[in-house]
């Protein structure tokens, strides 16, 4: 039990960070900005605490609504998408991003999907993976108490308590499948916003060539593979190209 | 021996000619401003043609040349030979010009020649002949003209070049157009065919023609010029007494080549505009149609634009449209019709626009506005169209085919974002992982407390299991807790003894009986336990039987005591189960 014990006090004590005060003041500063109108300046306030290593969900909110009032579709395309990565169930920032949305030049269609398949991408992108995981843990410990009640009050017999506990194992399998789904899209697929105005995507990272297609800024793209400064982009709808690094702000950096 | 009598010939031929003789002699020595003078330097029985550098000449520009020509006579028996170089120069300047001395090279020697003077006089000077002493007759020149030379930047500028001549012309080539460095050009005029009229020009007469016309629209202000353009003039000979038989049946025509005059434009810059940036300069009007005012939503619709007036057609542009959100559209396309209204460039610039409503309802389509200078008022001009309004109704699809938004985002349209979240944030390390402490505590601990009924099970069963042995292991120190130490009292201290030997055994073999001596002795003996020891135990429990009877001793109680202690661990050791 002992080491039980030291094991869960390493692992919470070694992910704690001490957040110094400036973070507060910047943030608080930023905020003040935003209710005066200087947008400009709570831009500037929010980036430096994203650059010194801190992010929330109302800062990256805001962050995106700062952009937006200065007219900067893809900072605020980038803010807003990083603030349901954080919190997907976040209304103001998904009906923000819509609003945000409207401005991107490039809208790429691609067939509805299945509707079973909108359902469980639906549900998947109603947590994130690390929320997943709090359910699947909170299941199993709801699975296990009720287990062990009906094992020492000896209910084995009663039918409403075995079905009971067969839907408690169905919610705990789906829940442990969505959450590892969550996890490996999370490590595996990289996402980005495109930053500059408008962007010509070449057949290989190099300058001369061949032009592929063009992207403007907003467009929210996946990365799928990056070499030196360039980095290869793929389209929803399947087309692949290469942009400049400088060209592509990542969501997961 | 005919061959030889030829190869002889030849070498008397050769022995009896003349040494070689270098000329070099011009056509003219006084000529205008534009005209040329022809330049020949020639060998006579020379072998070949003359070699010579013409880089010394400063005053004047080679405009055609070296051109070669021989000539071989044999008269009265004696053979001359004659071999030309022919330049065409034309001058640079007016004034008093020199060709300088040519160093010549012919035969393998070196020869100089003697420098030409020509005396170039003043193009004007050509009207007013006879008054300048010593000029020539002019019978042609070339003229350019310009209608205005104060344009501002981006205004026409018609560019005429005129043919003027005394004498019969067979041909007219244009050699040499210059570069109009700092225009945009546009050929307005080339006859096919030159038509000369007559024109009295300083109380001369003169037969003119129109050789060449350009519209020309600067595009930078400032000091601009034009050179010259040269042109190659073919002139009948009128030299009657050199025509022979033929030659007057067929009349002979020499060429000369002639430059026109440049010219120098000063181009203004347009005025400052106030907000606007336009580059167009003319007088333009613009008009705008729809091909339908009312229309379903996502049907495609096209908006005409027509500019239409004098100026630049292909730098005309409208302002940037600013369409409403609701309406997409896509690059427009452009269509020029030029109708020149004499020497004027002008016509019609039509700007199509593909426009596809998104959302139903009145949607007004802005004014399209023309920002340009007028150059006759000399002030900038505005034209706009009027808004047209559009009236449009649902459609019948809730997505666009293509690149269209769907109904939801169509609602979205025109709203304003939520506002500010004053909540306080709940920070977290970027580069914190994707599972947070506190959840990967709740499912370590969840896991475990998955599996603690499992473990609890095993463990009471493991324990139920043990019980027998755990109570045996436990024997040895039940009984020598009951015998901690001797007391005063002999019966009691082998009392104690007893009862320790029967809670040894019953918890040796699981059991809650009471023991006799007999019964003690008897256990010991069927777990093995050594016979030495059994009858020490044996002479033990006697005297404790005895003391009932009879006193002991403390000392020989006390001496028991001890040596049951010590026996108890031999005895624990000893035990083996059945």
């Amino acid at each position: 039990m002992k080491s039980i014990a030291l094991i869960l006090g390493i692992f919470i004590l070694g992910t704690g960070f001490v957040k110094g005060d400036e973070v507060e003041n910047r943030y608080h500063r930023g905020m003040e900005a935003v209710e005066t109108g200087q947008f400009n300046l709570a831009v500037q306030e929010f980036e430096r605490i994203l650059q010194s290593g801190w992010e929330s969900s109302s800062l990256l909110y805001n962050l995106g609504n700062a952009y937006f009032r200065q007219n900067n579709i893809a900072g605020a395309v980038w803010a807003y998408e990083k603030c349901l990565e954080l919190d997907p169930g976040f209304q103001d920032a998904i009906y923000n991003l819509s609003l945000v949305n409207l401005k991107v030049k490039d809208r790429v269609d691609v067939p509805p999907a299945p509707m079973y398949l909108q359902f469980y991408r639906h549900l998947k992108q109603q947590f994130t993976p690390d929320r997943w995981v709090f359910i699947c843990s909170v299941w199993l410990v709801l699975f296990t108490v009720f287990r062990m009640i009906r094992i020492i009050k000896r209910w084995d017999q009663i039918r409403a308590m075995k079905i009971t506990e067969h839907i408690f194992v169905v919610l705990l399998i789906l829940s442990v499948l969505i959450s590892a789904h969550a996890i490996n899209d999370d490590l595996r697929i990289k996402q980005g916003i495109i930053y500059s105005d408008s962007v010509t995507a070449t057949s290989e990272p190099k300058s001369y060539s061949t032009p592929l297609f063009e992207v403007h800024e907003g467009l929210k793209v996946i990365v799928i593979d990056q070499i030196q400064d360039w980095v290869e982009i793929r389209l929803i709808d399947g087309k692949t190209g290469w942009v400049s690094e400088r060209e592509v702000r990542l969501l997961q950096e | 021996m005919v061959r030889y009598f030829y190869i002889m010939l030849l070498g008397l031929t050769l022995c009896f000619a003349e040494a070689p003789q270098i000329r070099v002699t011009v056509d003219r020595n006084k000529i205008y401003e534009g005209d040329s003078v022809t330049l020949t330097v020639s060998v006579e029985n020379g072998s070949g043609y003359p070699q010579l550098n013409i880089s010394d000449i400063q005053d004047f520009q080679v405009i055609s040349g070296p051109n070669q020509s021989s000539n071989m006579q044999w008269i009265n028996g004696a053979v001359s030979s004659t071999h030309s170089m022919v330049y065409v120069l034309t001058p640079m300047k007016k004034g008093d010009l020199s060709i300088p001395a040519l160093t010549i090279r012919a035969d393998g020697k070196t020869y100089k020649s003697e420098a030409i003077d020509i005396t170039v006089y003043e193009r004007k000077a050509q009207f007013t002949q006879g008054k300048q002493e010593g000029a020539p007759e002019t019978k042609y020149f070339l003229e350019a003209s310009v209608d205005k030379l104060n344009p501002f930047r981006g205004e026409q500028v018609t560019l005429t070049y005129t043919i003027y001549t005394q004498v019969d012309i067979s041909g007219f080539d244009i050699k040499k157009e210059p570069r109009y460095q700092g225009f945009w050009t546009e050929d307005l005029y080339t006859p096919r065919n030159l038509q000369l009229r007559e024109v009295v020009r300083e109380g001369v007469k003169w037969y003119s023609g129109t050789v060449k016309k350009i519209a020309m629209f600067p595009t930078q202000s400032g000091s601009l010029s034009v050179e010259p353009l040269t042109a190659v003039l073919g002139i009948r000979s009128d030299d009657r007494s050199q025509r022979g038989f033929f030659s007057n049946m067929f009349a002979t025509t020499r060429n000369y080549t002639l430059s026109s005059n440049s010219l120098q434009l000063e181009v203004q810059s347009l005025p400052p505009n106030a907000g606007k940036i336009s580059a167009a300069v003319g007088d333009w009007t613009v008009s705008s149609q729809i091909t339908s005012n009312e229309i379903k939503q996502n049907d495609a619709i096209t908006l005409t634009i027509r500019l239409k007036g004098r100026g630049n057609l292909q730098s005309i542009d409208i302002q940037d449209i600013d369409f409403p959100d609701e309406i997409e559209f896509f690059d427009p396309t452009i269509n020029v019709e030029a109708h020149p209204q004499g020497d004027l460039i002008a016509g019609t610039k039509t700007i199509e626009y593909v426009l596809i409503p998104r959302k139903a309802g009145t949607i007004k389509l802005p004014s399209v506005e023309l920002v340009y200078f007028d150059p006759q008022r000399k002030q900038w001009r505005t034209r706009a169209t009027q808004p047209i309004a559009l009236t449009v109704s649902p459609g019948d699809r809730s997505y666009s085919n293509e690149i269209g938004f769907t109904k939801k985002e169509v609602s979205l349209m025109g709203q304003d974002i939520r506002f500010a979240d004053h909540r306080k944030p709940e920070w977290r390390r970027t580069d914190a992982g994707l599972i947070s402490p506190r959840a990967g505590t709740l499912l370590f601990t969840a896991v475990l407390f998955f599996f603690a009924p499992w473990y609890i099970n095993y463990n009471q069963s493991r324990l139920a299991a043990t019980a027998g042995s755990r109570q045996a292991k436990r024997a040895l120190k039940s009984a020598l807790g009951t015998m901690k130490i001797p007391t005063s009292d002999p019966a009691t201290d082998y009392r104690n003894i007893q009862s320790a030997l029967t809670i040894f055994q019953n918890l040796k073999e699981n059991t809650q009986k009471e023991r006799s001596s007999g019964e003690i002795i008897q256990t010991f003996k069927s777990h093995g336990i050594n016979e030495d020891l059994v009858l020490k135990i044996e002479g033990i429990l006697k005297r404790g039987d005895a003391v009932r009877f009879a006193p002991a001793s403390k000392e020989a109680s006390k001496t028991d005591f001890e040596t049951m202690i010590k026996m108890l661990k031999d005895l624990d050791h000893g035990w083996s189960i059945n």
